[in-house]
């Protein structure tokens, strides 16, 4: 700094009077002060009118704009939760109502079957009383009529070996006393 | 450049300006620093203020600045004080820059008098006792008189109370002042030792090797307590403002 | 009529589900961990700068009050005297209570809230 104008002589002379400290300097003071308030001053100006307010401001919106994006997630996280615990439940609903239908149905397929396996015996048993009772009245039929033939046959054996003529009626008494 | 380790303190005019009132008020070297140390104050956070939601490098470190120092003014003094973030935040950085500057060879360190860190001093202190009325009216003073004491004692305990007050603005302005001073001056003895020993020749240079290493350690040294400097200058202030908010305590 | 087969296995918390959960809750505390500020480091050192001109500082005043009002009041040098004794106390009470300060925090007490306590009355 070579244009620089150093303080005149009796500048020199108090600083040699103040120990050669240029800090003691004391005219020298209220330029320095001067100096302090404008370059301070006009930077405070500035630094609390325009700069720190833009960079609070900065930081407020992002601590803003992470906590509500914070409380939007836990949020939706909540309502995935939330989505989870529903359809549980309606799994289970689901689960259990397929569980009474199908025990429903079982049962009354069951019903059906007993009910028709029911009926069916009944009818077989009829048939089987039927078939039972036909049997029988054949049988009897069947039975009267041996008597018949055996009458005839026993005539016609008493006729051809005795020459004689036996009635029908007195052979069918005979063989009913001998099948006593 | 003489031997003289002050020399480097010298305040010389750059150009001159009409004395107001007398006082002489003419730009010097030490008016060059201290508008450099503003400016460089604004056009640095100027910078980073650009208020975006994802934030650049910039941008970063201007939002860590801001939180650091709000967060030593809510911790120090409490959220109530946040008014005089802008005022703490300025001292710092000032102070800061001005620290930072004054470690280039060529340059002024206008910390380095006593007139400035004088002014920063009182100037912390007069808010101090301003706000501490405007918002408390007289009874302010009771923070020379704290409560619950028998009364004998009050006769040692004011004075004392008041000493400890008004030593608040001469220790914030001599420390800072000592330090930024004693540093450079260490710095500008070893450094014309060195152009000493570089000087006479022979076996002596290879002697400067000591000095030159020291002058590193000492250059390191002083990066750090111009940065611890601001900060407890600003902390102090901190600590301070207190007296504003817890007067009945 | 049979729904054991092919049904996809909700019976526990998806897992995704719950790690999202457990990402949530920590983002969250660590965003309004960001509030509630932490406590300035350095403040050791600060103590230590202060320790040192502390004393100096604090007689000086004394001296120079005692100084001011001998020349108030004529009363030369005596309310210097005074003034030096009262600035030496108030010194060596800074010192006390920096170094009272000093030991706190090395046994770790939370030095912000120190600093706030002890300095709204020294």
């Amino acid at each position: 700094m070579a244009a620089e104008k150093s303080y005149d002589d009796a500048t020199k002379a108090a600083d040699a009077a103040s120990g050669g400290m240029p800090q003691f300097a004391i005219e020298t003071w209220s330029g320095q002060i001067f100096w302090l308030f404008l370059s301070f001053g006009v930077m405070y100006f500035i630094l609390s009118r325009f700069i720190l307010p833009k960079i609070g401001q900065g930081l407020t919106d992002r601590g803003d704009r992470i906590a509500d994006d914070l409380d939007e997630a836990s949020r939706m996280q909540q309502q995935a939760t939330q989505a989870e615990a529903d359809y549980e439940r309606a799994l289970a609903d689901a689960k259990a109502k397929a569980h009474n239908i199908s025990e429903t149905t079982r049962k009354s397929i069951d019903e059906e079957l007993t009910a028709e396996a029911e009926a069916s015996e009944d009818l077989f048993a009829r048939k089987q009383a039927e078939a039972d009772a036909r049997i029988r009245k054949i049988k009897t039929a069947a039975l009267g009529k041996i008597d018949d033939v055996a009458a005839d046959t026993v005539g016609e054996i008493i006729a051809k070996i005795g020459g004689m003529k036996a009635s029908a009626a007195s052979v069918k008494s005979a063989i009913s006393r001998v099948k006593g | 450049m003489a031997n003289d380790p002050m020399q480097q303190f010298e305040i010389k005019k750059i150009f001159d300006l009409p004395k107001i009132a007398g006082q002489d008020i003419s730009f010097t070297n030490s008016s060059l620093w201290m508008v450099l140390a503003a400016l460089g104050v604004v056009v640095f956070f100027a910078l980073t203020a650009k208020g975006k939601l994802i934030p650049g490098r910039m941008q970063s470190l201007g939002e860590m600045s801001h939180e650091f120092i709000a967060n030593m003014l809510k911790d120090t003094t409490g959220p109530e004080a946040i008014k005089f973030f802008p005022y703490i935040f300025g001292i710092f950085f000032f102070i800061l820059f001005a620290n930072l500057f004054g470690m280039n060879p060529y340059a002024f360190t206008s910390t380095s008098h006593l007139a400035v860190s004088a002014s920063l001093a009182l100037f912390t202190i007069g808010l101090v006792v301003v706000a501490g009325i405007w918002k408390n009216g007289f009874k302010w003073f009771k923070i020379f008189a704290p409560a619950g004491l028998p009364l004998p004692m009050y006769i040692l305990i004011i004075p004392i109370e008041i000493i400890s007050f008004l030593s608040r603005p001469v220790t914030l302005a001599v420390r800072l002042f000592a330090n930024m001073t004693a540093g450079h001056v260490m710095l500008k003895i070893f450094a014309i030792f060195i152009a000493f020993l570089m000087g006479s020749g022979g076996w002596k240079i290879f002697a400067a090797i000591g000095p030159i290493i020291g002058t590193a350690a000492i250059v390191a040294l002083e990066f750090l307590v111009a940065g611890l400097q601001a900060f407890v200058f600003a902390i102090l202030t901190c600590v301070y403002l207190n007296d504003v908010y817890h007067v009945d305590h | 009529m049979s729904n054991q087969n092919g049904k996809p296995n909700f019976s526990e918390k998806p897992n995704d589900l719950k790690a999202l959960e457990e990402r949530l809750s920590q983002a969250k505390a660590k965003h309004t961990k960001s509030d509630t500020a932490e406590k300035v480091d350095g403040s050791i050192l600060g103590m230590a700068w202060r320790l040192s001109t502390e004393l100096v500082v604090a007689v000086l005043v004394g001296a120079g009050l005692g100084f001011g009002l001998d020349k108030l009041f004529n009363t030369q040098p005596w309310l210097l005297v005074v003034g030096l004794g009262f600035g030496f106390a108030t010194g060596i009470r800074g010192v006390l209570r920096t170094a009272a300060k000093m030991d706190a925090a090395s046994a770790h007490i939370p030095i912000g809230e120190d600093i706030e306590d002890d300095d709204e009355d020294d």
